[in-house]
């Protein structure tokens, strides 16, 4: 595992991050678009340095139950990037049936379900993804990550994603954070596409994105 | 440590949400100590059935690791192997005795390789994501170190937990996402 120092960004880093992100989740979401037939859009976008151990408390309500599509990439030079889309079970449920319109199933406490092809398509939805965002990164900062396959879960937000938080301070004390809301016309599917780079990979970005 | 004590339904008045990485100990009667929405994380509770006091300790890794050291990271309970010391240490300052600590914990579940709505999807972790295992097995070594154990567990398996310590019986109370609760 690398031990690393204290990581402090140069001034001009999150604004300059923020561009570049902002392009990369962009493509991201054209590619889910062009998968569920419709325009996705981004409604809100926020890019920020946060402790990781604040991370609980800045991203969401941890009680929440939670479906979430999850891709870790890796490159040992690299460092890191925990790539996260979030939805309440409704929008997962929604997103599930764009994706496969002739499945039903059931999720507990609502009258329809998750099947086993919905799931899977909700894990290729984060394969594409996250195979989007990250040539975006390769492409434009030389940032060469491989992608893990997807994990696809139902839980509290905060079980959700306290592993990858774990994750993250094993490797340092600041992750840059993307919290982006995204929503279809006509439909009302809303989520957040979370975008967590560990020490490592900040500091590669800073040091490409100049 | 000074935190907010907020309403807790029928249970108790007075709730206190332990977070990542903190640790509270009391020895109030009406006071419950929550521990949220536990994946790979585990609540270590210690409780001292003579004086009646209590602690938990939400534990997020079971090494303080040389980042860490290197930095001065000061969030007492992170860290399994300082979560211990500075738990017992804070008990005994209530007035507990270390060798009358009883000792229970939830926690480590492997949430991302899938959970129980999804049964055929069993993904397993790899050995950088299957946290809650070593969470588990470290702190289990560090408590048998002190000569403790556990005397109740709910750990392991896929379903993340929200935890609840009365530190002054020393009863432990796991939810899980369906609702379902166990006493301990």
């Amino acid at each position: 595992m690398a031990e690393l120092q204290k990581y402090d960004p140069s001034p001009d880093f999150i604004p300059r991050l923020s561009v570049f992100i902002k392009a990369g989740v962009e493509k991201a979401v054209q590619a889910l678009s062009k998968m569920v037939n419709r325009e996705v859009k981004l409604m809100a976008l926020e890019v920020e340095l946060v402790a990781v151990s604040d991370l609980l408390v800045w991203l969401t309500d941890e009680q929440t139950p939670t479906v979430g599509i999850y891709v870790l990439s890796s490159n040992g030079p690299s460092g890191s990037c925990h790539l996260m889309l979030l939805f309440t079970t409704q929008d997962a449920i929604t997103l599930a049936e764009m994706l496969v319109p002739f499945e039903s199933g059931k999720l507990p406490g609502y009258d329809s379900q998750l099947t086993e092809l919905q799931v899977s398509a909700l894990a290729e939805a984060g394969n594409v993804v996250s195979s989007y965002f990250l040539s975006h990164m390769e492409k434009a900062a030389a940032l060469q990550m491989y992608p893990m396959p997807p994990y696809v879960v139902y839980d509290m937000t905060g079980a959700i994603l306290d592993t990858v938080i774990a994750d993250l301070s094993s490797y340092g004390d600041a992750s840059l954070v993307l919290d982006t809301a995204m929503s279809t016309e006509g439909h009302q599917l809303r989520g957040q596409f979370l975008v967590m780079f560990d020490n490592l990979a900040l500091q590669k970005l800073d040091e490409s994105l100049t | 440590m000074t935190k907010e004590v907020q309403p807790y339904g029928e249970l108790s008045p007075d709730s206190v949400s332990v977070g990542l990485g903190e640790l509270f100990v009391s020895k109030e009667p009406q006071i419950i100590l929550v521990a949220y929405a536990l994946g790979s994380c585990v609540a270590l509770c210690a409780h001292d059935p003579k004086v009646k006091v209590g602690g938990l300790a939400h534990i997020l890794l079971p090494n303080t690791p040389a980042y860490s050291r290197q930095n001065g990271d000061n969030v007492p309970a992170k860290y399994a192997d300082r979560a211990l010391l500075e738990l017992v240490t804070q008990l005994e300052a209530l007035g507990a005795s270390r060798e009358r600590l009883i000792f229970k914990m939830g926690g480590g579940a492997a949430v991302l390789s899938g959970s129980s709505l999804f049964n055929s999807q069993n993904n397993p972790l790899p050995s950088r994501l299957d946290i809650g295992r070593r969470n588990i097995q470290g702190i289990l070594a560090l408590l048998y170190q002190a000569g403790h154990y556990p005397t109740a567990a709910d750990v392991g398996g896929q379903a993340g937990r929200t935890l609840f310590f009365w530190p002054n019986t020393g009863k432990m109370r796991i939810r899980t996402v369906g609702g379902e609760e166990r006493d301990y």
